[in-house]
């Protein structure tokens, strides 16, 4: 008898445990949560190859290779705010790293499209800037 | 057998006693739902025997209760002024809002027996607005589902017999324990809420700006809108303490909850105000005697170092959300962004998430809709390029690609962001935010830097 109500009562002490873990999410981690589920469904080749027509199957690879390096960039300026200045120096290795990736991907015809709308340096409001720069 | 019969008859005896329908409960021979009904009657007596009303102060303690769910907030204060017919109807005037502060409303009213005798205002009234569980109507900063803490049932707090109450009658919510004290006015109380209403409300609220400014005795101090616009947030030039204040507003009076040392002044209310409509400013006696004027401004009087660096460094991990959209010239949630749709999804909230889009170039600032997956890309925009300019936070919305158009209350929200103001003549560049701390935890104001005539109140929640 004495067994019977001592694994009842570990029984509903675990339920309750369960039933706390399971408190509703903050509401900034729901939007949290929706944009990175939505970053990394993104078609971002309407965003950053504007203009360029690319195929299905190239759509494919260039949104991989776009969210890796976003990816990677996020972690780098994430860094460079603990430690100033890294970003100026890893950028431009990030930048080649991607840059012949997509010429894996894109023609010649489109990779030079896509090289050719690289934005002026001041061009603070063209997204195209995130990927250039 | 003959004990059988002893205990039928002594069983019979005992069930037709409990059948007894004398009742101990009787004192002075009269019954005790007689009683109970005369009590009500003296109840509703003493409310309509008050010949010019009475003015009813309601108090809220912090914290909001729907289905069983209670949330903490900030306190508030509302203020109304009722009178009472003897035919159950009540007309009011409430500081809500403005058009509540003088247009009267008539609805009806009971006193009931529940667990103690209470007054209840059973049809929706202004007394309902701030317990309304849509925020888009009780504008309460407590989230969807719950108003301002406040109630519509209220019992009678004060212990001693409706015969016996006077001219002050205290009553304590049944659901969210409210406290509201209830005063009865006098001819002169009635016949300023008759000819102007919440005068005090409606007089302060023609100042336009989010800044305004006081002078107390020699000392400035600026008042900005409390969490939610139900008190004031008090600072003075150079100080960075941010001191709140519930207020209530009378007919010709604001009086703060608590003293505001301001200077050598220990402020408690502001009298008498009065609006000058060329100067576009507010005549007023501090305490009823010191001398004053309330003027607008499009700058903070204190603005703390900073803030707006701050503020976007905060948001990198942790997105700044609102319910509704911006204030705009007296106008809560102007472009109505809490009624905005989209197909397949429900309106959440609006997010400023910096850094969240391109790895961390620019900021994710869209509306957010569950039951979809599609954010923030969403619409024709929802990214902005932020920088600061002399600690204000300017923003620039972006073409986020998607060629689904905004609906025009997102672009009248994103001309604002674009521009720091709510209208033409617009400035090159823009001016952007003013970031303001607010007395809360966690509660950010971003405030029009070229008009200070739009906020938007940001938190984590």
């Amino acid at each position: 008898m004495k067994k019977i109500i001592f694994i009842a009562s570990i029984l509903v002490i675990w339920s309750y445990s369960g039933y706390a873990q399971q408190s509703s999410p903050s509401r900034a981690e729901i939007v949290k949560a929706g944009t990175t589920k939505k970053l990394a469904a993104t078609d971002y080749s309407r965003i950053f190859l504007p203009g360029i027509e690319v195929s299905e199957t190239q759509k494919a690879q260039v949104n991989k290779l776009i969210l890796e390096f976003l990816n990677a960039k996020r972690a780098l300026n994430a860094e460079n705010r603990k430690t100033p200045g890294i970003y100026e120096q890893q950028q431009p290795t990030l930048f080649n790293n991607f840059k012949a990736k997509l010429a894996g991907v894109l023609s010649a015809e489109q990779m030079n499209a896509f090289l050719a709308s690289k934005p002026a340096t001041g061009e603070k409001t063209n997204m195209l800037r995130s990927i250039f720069y | 057998m003959k004990k059988i019969w002893i205990y039928y008859f002594l069983s019979i005896a005992i069930i037709l006693s409990g059948c007894d329908r004398k009742s101990d409960l009787n004192i002075d021979g009269i019954p005790t739902d007689v009683r109970i009904a005369q009590a009500l009657a003296t109840y509703q007596q003493k409310l309509t025997d008050a010949p010019f009303g009475w003015i009813v102060t309601e108090y809220t303690n912090g914290t909001s209760t729907n289905g069983g769910v209670t949330r903490n907030g900030p306190k508030s204060v509302f203020s109304y002024y009722m009178k009472f017919d003897k035919n159950s109807q009540v007309s009011m005037l409430s500081d809500f809002n403005i058009g509540a502060a003088t247009v009267f409303n008539n609805t009806s009213y009971r006193i009931k027996a529940t667990q103690r005798p209470t007054l209840i205002f059973d049809t929706y009234s202004y007394v309902h607005l701030p317990c309304d569980p849509d925020p888009g109507v009780s504008n309460g900063p407590f989230g969807s589902g719950f108003g301002w803490g406040t109630d519509f049932e209220f019992a009678f707090a004060d212990n001693v017999p409706a015969a016996e109450l006077g001219d002050t009658i205290r009553l304590k919510g049944n659901l969210n324990h409210a406290e509201a004290i209830m005063v009865k006015a006098t001819q002169a109380e009635q016949t300023m809420f008759n000819t102007n209403g919440f005068g005090s409300y409606s007089t302060f609220n023609k100042i336009l700006q989010y800044f305004k400014r006081v002078n107390a005795g020699g000392t400035v101090f600026e008042i900005t809108p409390g969490v939610g616009g139900r008190s004031f947030d008090i600072k003075t030039a150079g100080s960075q303490v941010i001191t709140n204040v519930g207020c209530q507003y009378t007919a010709t009076s604001i009086i703060f909850d608590k003293p505001v040392t301001i200077g050598s002044l220990a402020v408690k209310s502001l009298d008498n105000l009065v609006w000058n409509a060329g100067a576009g400013t507010i005549s007023t006696n501090i305490n009823g005697t010191t001398a004053s004027t309330i003027v607008p401004a499009i700058a903070p009087l204190s603005p703390e170092p900073d803030v707006a660096l701050n503020f976007y460094i905060e948001g990198l991990d942790n997105p700044w959300l609102t319910a509704p959209g911006f204030h705009v010239r007296g106008i809560d949630d102007a472009y109505n962004l809490r009624k905005l749709t989209f197909p397949g999804g429900t309106y959440f909230a609006l997010v400023y998430f910096p850094g969240a889009i391109n790895g961390g170039d620019y900021d994710a600032l869209s509306p957010f809709f569950t039951g979809i997956n599609d954010y923030p890309y969403l619409l024709a925009g929802g990214v902005a390029a932020a920088s600061l300019d002399d600690d204000r936070l300017v923003l620039q919305m972006l073409y986020g690609g998607d060629p689904t158009p905004n609906p025009p209350d997102l672009i009248a929200t994103n001309r604002i962001f674009n521009t720091g103001k709510t209208g033409p003549p617009y400035i090159n560049p823009s001016p952007g935010f003013y970031i303001v701390r607010k007395s809360t935890d966690g509660v950010y104001d971003m405030v029009t830097a070229g008009d200070a005539l739009g906020w938007i109140t940001w938190a984590h929640q």
